[in-house]
């Protein structure tokens, strides 16, 4: 299932992501035991509108797009919600900036468990890293 | 365990022997009396010097030694000093020992510290804490170094007597320690092995062969033709590689006494199933350990004859080796050796340019496979050991990169060999990086040193991938640019250099380096890779996309007529050996770009043709 959504840049590369994992059952394996966690993303466009994504690495291993989410959802419950535009996200997502320097100016917000959330950037950039200079 | 109970009393803190040096070593004064007195063997002199000395201390310390105190001291520091091997009071096995009781009281088996290490922190650390409870009692929180003289004269005398009075105690002591000692020497070694092989990494070895050996059988059960005759091959080469051996014996006979064989059984046994076709005895231990503990890449994947066209051809080895000089497309001088080593599969140095020409192709999995077949054929092969190395740092498998290099220089300069220390068991990443980066540096210094040697090169890029794998980017830099000045024309040199200035996030001198590495060779796709990287890295993702597309045209190989008879397509796909991270670094272009709809064009066989109204390359 497409997580992709017209007018969200960041929500491309999630589906980039979804592809990676869906072809690496290894990785899919490893990330969730590492992880063993489940985070929503609340993103906002410049358009005003949000969206919510969940990252599942508790369960499924893959990111799902959630119409119409509130928080007492007993389905999808998840360990800690990131709110952030989707400007910044897309940013964070291709390394640009980091979640802390976002997280200290006040455009990344956290809710539920903050200690999951902090190691939500290493996952996000294991999941899609940058590329690297080759020797 | 009666010396146990009696540990306390022995133990640093309380010993009355440590306590007398600490003080006594602790004021200058003090220590020139020491030194003196070792020198000087006349027990009258000494006397002599020693009350100057003390009247020195009296007016400095107001401290009044008796002649009964001072005589028994006096005969302790000679003593020790003339007979350091005296059977009496030889203090070496009592520290020795003293550091074993420490070890068993914090139950910390396996980790031989060293007497060096251990005494100066013991003193240290009882000489504070007494220093403390001095202070405490004397309600003077923020002593000053020179309350300690007053200290030390006031607990001197006491000391003293105690000192006199504790040496009859400890004398018949020793003898009994002294068998407790060799027992535990004796396990000291196991103990060092034993807690370094952790029972993680054996497991994940277990699960690595299991992996292997079950692919083992499943190709077995395939082709079980093809493997009898690849048995039969193995048992030629067999025969041959003892030959091989008697050449090289003398120059692996010192490597071999260097490198005893201490993996287990069961590990080599293991490596003989799947690496039976290699002569072992030829690779020292680190290249065993960590080279092979790696995912498996599997055999070369060729790319179907009828696609080649130079399958047919006769002595496609000359032809490729032409196609390089010429300037050809790396993907079609790639056909031509894997032409060669089809025709020939024995042939060395067809396998070994096949891995070169495919790494530059950026093909590191094509590449990486290649140089392994060669090592296997020729495990001494130096270029390919440097090449396979470097491959190994770009894959990430850092441990099999340093044994690699590690087995290169000391094939290259045996002589270094002595230089070489022999560990026991594994290694961490840390340690073997370290070991490995000693042996280049003392390589180095041996060549600069010598007039008649000219520095190498290649040495010189060993040590910056060694820094560069421990993100040293600033010493690899210097390392590459000294290779740079004895190969100027070394493109592969110029794109080591700018990998590593823009890993150093200096990616503006990053493109300065590959570009002079593609014009010296405009066919470089992994210079064009790394560009594209760096552009995406400053945020110019037209020019970016450009080398990227640019790159992956080269991988596009002409037709030649008389092979296919599509008319409309002059050019075909290479079908294996993909090259995915030109893709996937083209897809995060488009991306960063927010093109969706390039986006989605971008997938194995599609058409670059598309992107060229757009973009040009």
């Amino acid at each position: 299932m497409s997580v992709t959504v017209d007018g969200f840049k960041s929500s491309p590369i999630l589906e980039e992501i979804n592809t990676t994992i869906d072809n690496n059952s290894k990785l899919r394996k490893s990330i969730i035991k590492q992880s063993n966690s489940k985070f929503g993303f609340n993103i906002k466009n410049n358009k005003g509108q949000s969206r919510f994504w969940v990252l599942d690495l508790k369960e499924n291993g893959n990111i799902r797009l959630v119409e119409n989410y509130n928080a007492d959802d007993s389905i999808e419950k998840v360990d800690s919600t990131i709110s952030i535009s989707d400007a910044n996200f897309k940013k964070l997502l291709l390394s640009k900036t980091s979640s802390q320097k976002l997280f200290m100016t006040g455009k990344l917000k956290i809710s539920g468990n903050m200690v999951k959330a902090a190691g939500v950037e290493k996952i996000l950039h294991g999941l899609y890293p940058s590329p690297k200079a080759k020797l | 365990m009666s010396f146990l109970a009696g540990g306390s009393e022995c133990s640093a803190s309380r010993n009355p022997i440590s306590q007398f040096s600490k003080q006594a070593g602790g004021d200058s004064l003090n220590q020139s009396f020491l030194n003196n007195s070792s020198i000087n063997t006349n027990l009258q002199q000494q006397q002599q010097q020693q009350q100057q000395q003390n009247q020195q201390n009296l007016i400095r310390n107001e401290l009044n030694l008796n002649s009964n105190d001072l005589n028994s001291m006096n005969s302790f520091f000679n003593n020790n000093d003339l007979n350091t091997n005296a059977d009496a009071f030889n203090l070496q096995p009592l520290s020795n020992e003293l550091n074993l009781i420490n070890q068993r009281e914090f139950h910390t088996p396996g980790v031989s510290l060293n007497q060096s290490q251990l005494q100066p922190q013991l003193q240290n650390q009882d000489w504070s804490q007494e220093f403390n409870n001095f202070a405490q009692s004397k309600s003077q929180p923020q002593p000053q170094h020179q309350h300690q003289h007053q200290h030390q004269s006031n607990q001197f005398n006491p000391q003293l007597n105690q000192f006199n009075s504790r040496l009859n105690s400890f004398a018949p002591r020793f003898n009994s320690f002294n068998p407790q000692l060799n027992s535990f020497n004796q396990n000291i070694p196991f103990a060092n092995q034993a807690p370094l092989q952790t029972s993680k990494d054996q497991v994940n070895w277990d699960d690595q062969f299991s992996m292997m050996e079950n692919e083992i059988k499943l190709k077995e059960n395939k082709n079980g033709s093809e493997k009898e005759k690849e048995k039969e091959k193995e048992h030629e080469k067999g025969r041959e590689i003892p030959n091989q051996d008697q050449e090289i014996d003398t120059d692996n006979e010192k490597l071999k006494e260097n490198y005893p064989i201490i993996l287990e059984d069961k590990f080599n046994s293991n490596f003989d199933e799947i690496w039976n076709s290699l002569d072992n005895q030829n690779l020292n231990d680190d290249f065993r350990n960590y080279a092979l503990n790696r995912s498996d890449f599997g055999k070369y994947q060729f790319e179907s004859d009828h696609n080649n066209q130079f399958s047919k051809l006769l002595n496609p080895y000359e032809i490729g080796l032409q196609l390089m000089e010429n300037g050809a497309k790396l993907s079609e001088a790639a056909l031509a050796f894997e032409a060669a080593v089809k025709q020939n599969p024995d042939h060395i140095d067809a396998w070994l340019k096949l891995g070169e020409v495919q790494t530059a192709n950026e093909k590191e999995i094509a590449g990486l496979t290649a140089l392994e077949k060669c090592l296997e054929l020729d495990p001494n092969n130096l270029p390919a050991l440097l090449n396979l190395s470097i491959s190994y740092i770009n894959e990430g498998y850092d441990n099999a990169a340093f044994s690699t290099l590690e087995k290169w220089i000391l094939t290259k300069y045996p002589g270094l060999v002595d230089f070489s220390t022999n560990t026991n068991g594994t290694l961490d990443r840390k340690s073997l990086n370290k070991k490995v980066t000693d042996l280049f540096i003392k390589e180095a210094q041996l060549l600069y040193n010598d007039p008649s040697k000219q520095m190498d090169p290649d040495v010189q890029l060993g040590l910056g991938v060694l820094f560069y794998a421990n993100e040293d980017f600033d010493k690899t830099i210097d390392c590459f640019k000294t290779a740079l000045d004895l190969k100027p024309d070394d493109e592969l040199l110029w794109n080591r250099l700018g990998a590593a200035l823009a890993n150093s996030s200096r990616s503006e001198e990053a493109i300065d380096a590959y570009f002079k590495a593609l014009q010296i060779k405009p066919t470089f796709v992994r210079a064009r890779y790394n560009l594209g990287v760096s552009c995406i890295n400053i945020g110019c993702y037209k020019e970016a996309v450009e080398h990227l597309l640019g790159g992956l045209a080269l991988h596009k190989v002409e037709k030649v007529e008389g092979i296919d008879s599509d008319p409309n397509d002059s050019q075909f796909n290479i079908t294996k050996n993909q090259s995915n991270s030109l893709m996937e670094t083209l897809k995060r272009a488009f991306l960063s770009m927010d093109r969706r709809d390039l986006l989605e064009k971008v997938k194995p066989g599609m058409d670059i043709e598309q992107f060229r109204n757009e973009f040009s390359f």
